[in-house]
């Protein structure tokens, strides 16, 4: 085992604790597949690999270490608020940071359907889903039939994933609340294209209460740094915006400014919440939304500390949170 | 003597107190005869008092005796609280109007806003007590010769409601003059051992612990025995047991010390009366919300926190440790591979980790507490004695005497004693603290 923990030191940062700890999850991956049930099988268990499972277990070390696989695409799932979202290349793994800020809205999100007394569903739209964590996490989580939430994305790969996911969780009825997920390009469709599927998704036809994104928002240098499990695995137009990695949160400022993609309620909720870079971003960001009649932006930092998301209200005042 | 007793004794007090047994008011019954300096509490020895009716009304006479609280010298320093308040009022517009050390002025704030926790209760109670009462006797008065006795029962619960508004005031203000313990609100641990006596002092505690067992019963309190040593023939050598419940602590406390027996025991054949004590020990128990920690005394790293995080990264490394600082306790999760959910077992873990630390600590400061309440067990320290020949219970701290041994021993009247301890060491506070 030794020898298994020393190759996957490198993709790990040389943390020997990181390693040991990939090689468990691997190990159990590998013994999920050739015995079952699951149960049988705990992380610390001492089973001794036969022959066949070693060999699988190298193989998966392979494409680990010398094609710098992603652990999640190796696995085939990462677990995002309670969920096990299957991941699959080349769409976009779940990340722990999205995990946080989706979970935080969640919590603010649950007492404020559970005292609303409007008939109509509470609707949200989840731009860039990807894999659908997100507005899967929602449904899951938000009162039962309290809202609908449509994730839409411009990639056919991500598309397919997130209804697979879509499938999963329906079939394990783990889903509260309706979702739906469509084709759309954010950056170039027309108004047109956006009325009609405003009409289409949204119960009275009238726009979303709430927008979430995570848009791509890394730069064109950025790129060229990045390591090779995300560099060579993941869709690059799932990671690289235009505009200094602002592109999509400049476009998105600009369909919410009136009352046509974003509904005007009257809550005291966030209307617009979308993941960052990082500080770099945030004037640009937090301007351009101001310029769109957004006067109320904050930001909410990771628990790494780094800015993380850029949360945005018309009017109104901000939930205290 | 109060006011409102004072216009009792104007009344045909027995028929009143009849009536109020009939009608379930017995409650509202506010009687108390005081003697100056100490809280002393006895009853006219008359056919009246001796009627069975009322041998059983003493018991809720006395349990609503608080009034008894505000005795000249309490009543001197509130005045003297309301004194202070007015000062203050006038120095705060003054220094509104001068506006020239905001210092000076928050400090005003401060001491008013804590003064008028006191005084405000207290200047309502003023109006109550004083004109508004007046009114009711006056009326109360005048119709105690009416035939119509409808209009008499109104006026007798008009009166009523007012005395016990009079109370929930006077409960109010006192409260506010004393300190206040929150483990009073808490539940508690019993620890019962016979003292000197031998087996009739094993005997008591048997007798001792169902008295506890049947008061806690009637408080709707939880009853639970953690150990017990008992020996062939039934007598109880050691008893440890928890009582828990909504301010236990605070009843309970008074409880501790020793408590001595005086009886024939069964096992004596020449008949002659023994003396013998058990020591009893009451300690408070921490309820689980006492465990927390500020988000400030948490250290949260992650292990690849450095670089630019988010879409830049793939990161599988979803170690979290936390630090406790104040503690120094440390722990560390990296089993899930989600970051949050390591940081939320990570933070349970610690939680009863700091938990089981208070506990150690709490149950040293515990055997402290024991060592200072309980003594030596000694004949010299008793608190409390019960006389089964006299058919008597008497606590030496108040010198309470209650010829109803039974009715205690049984858990119903023990409240009685324990309200008179409640008033004394209220007394005691509020005259040896300087408010």
């Amino acid at each position: 085992m030794l020898h298994m923990i020393k190759r996957l030191l490198s993709i790990n940062g040389n943390n020997i604790n990181q390693a040991k700890q990939e090689l468990k999850w691997l190990k159990q991956h590998v013994l999920q597949q050739t015995r079952k049930p699951l149960s049988e099988i705990s992380l610390n268990e001492k089973k001794n690999l036969n022959n066949f499972e070693k060999k699988l277990l190298n193989e998966l070390i392979n494409e680990r270490v010398e094609k710098s696989k992603p652990l999640q695409y190796i696995l085939g799932t990462q677990p995002f608020c309670d969920l096990e979202i299957v991941t699959k290349p080349p769409v976009l793994i779940p990340r722990w940071e999205t995990e946080e800020w989706t979970s935080k809205i969640i919590s603010i999100l649950i007492p404020f359907l559970q005292q609303r007394k409007e008939k109509k569903k509470f609707e949200i739209l989840d731009i860039c889903t990807g894999s659908g964590c997100i507005a899967l996490s929602l449904s899951h989580h938000l009162p039962t039939n309290s809202s609908n939430i449509h994730g839409i994305d411009i990639s056919p790969y991500a598309l397919s994933l997130a209804k697979l996911n879509h499938h999963i969780f329906n079939s394990t009825k783990q889903l509260k609340n309706l979702v739906k997920f469509s084709k759309l390009d954010i950056l170039k469709a027309t108004r047109d294209e956006l009325d009609l599927f405003i009409k289409n998704s949204t119960e009275i036809g009238k726009g979303f209460d709430l927008i979430l994104s995570n848009p791509p928002y890394v730069t064109h240098e950025e790129y060229k740094t990045l390591q090779d499990d995300v560099k060579l695995w993941e869709d690059k137009i799932a990671l690289v915006a235009e505009e200094g990695g602002t592109a999509f949160h400049k476009r998105i400022a600009y369909l919410a400014k009136d009352n046509w993609l974003l509904y005007d309620s009257k809550s005291d909720l966030p209307q617009l919440i979308m993941e960052i870079g990082g500080s770099h971003q945030v004037s640009d960001v937090v301007n351009n939304l101001k310029n769109c009649g957004f006067k109320h932006v904050k930001i909410w930092k990771d628990i790494a500390n780094k800015d993380r998301c850029v949360v945005a209200k018309r009017t109104h005042f901000f939930h205290p949170t | 003597m109060s006011r409102s007793i004072l216009s009792f004794k104007k009344l045909n007090l027995h028929n009143f107190i009849t009536k109020c047994v009939k009608r379930h008011y017995s409650s509202l019954i506010s009687i108390s005869i005081r003697r100056p300096s100490s809280a002393y509490y006895s009853y006219p020895n008359n056919d009246f008092f001796n009627s069975t009716i009322l041998s059983r009304l003493q018991l809720k006479i006395i349990s609503y005796s608080t009034e008894t609280l505000i005795n000249p010298k309490i009543h001197e320093k509130l005045e003297g609280l309301i004194i202070r308040h007015s000062l203050l009022s006038e120095q705060l517009s003054k220094q509104l109007s001068s506006n020239d050390d905001p210092d000076c002025l928050a400090k005003i704030f401060k001491e008013l806003s804590d003064l008028s926790e006191i005084t405000d209760p207290y200047n309502e109670l003023r109006k109550a007590q004083g004109v508004e009462l007046e009114e009711i006797n006056t009326i109360l008065q005048e119709t105690t010769t009416t035939k119509e006795e409808e209009l008499k029962v109104l006026v007798q619960e008009e009166h009523q409601e007012y005395l016990k508004k009079i109370k929930l005031l006077e409960q109010e203000v006192v409260q506010a003059l004393l300190p206040k313990d929150l483990a009073d609100e808490g539940s508690a641990v019993i620890e019962l051992r016979a003292g000197t006596g031998g087996d009739e002092a094993a005997l008591f505690v048997n007798d001792i612990l169902k008295m506890y067992e049947r008061y806690a019963e009637l408080r709707k309190w939880k009853f639970e025995i953690l150990s017990k040593s008992e020996d062939h023939n039934g007598a109880v050598k050691e008893v440890v047991a928890t009582i828990s419940g909504k301010g236990v602590f605070g009843n309970m406390k008074f409880e501790s010390g020793v408590h001595r027996v005086q009886r024939i025991p069964v096992t004596e054949k020449a008949g002659r009366v023994h003396t013998s004590t058990i020591t009893v020990a009451i300690l408070p128990v921490p309820s689980e919300t006492d465990v927390k920690f500020k988000d400030s005394d948490l250290r949260i790293d992650y292990y690849r926190s450095s670089g630019k995080g988010g879409q830049h990264v793939n990161t599988t490394s979803s170690a979290v440790r936390i630090t406790h600082i104040p503690s120094g306790i440390v722990v560390a999760i990296q089993d899930e591979r989600s970051q949050p959910k390591n940081k939320a077992k990570a933070l349970q873990i610690l939680q009863a980790r700091i938990y089981d630390m208070e506990r150690k600590k709490l149950q040293d400061e515990r055997r402290e507490n024991r060592r200072k309440q309980v003594g030596s067990g000694e004949r010299s320290e008793k608190i409390r004695t019960y006389n089964f020949a006299q058919n008597r219970v008497t606590d030496h701290r108040i010198n309470l005497t209650l010829y109803e041994l039974n009715n205690i021993l049984n858990g119903e009247s023990l409240q009685v004693i324990i309200n008179g301890l409640k008033v004394h060491s209220q007394i005691e506070i509020l005259q040896n603290n300087d408010i």
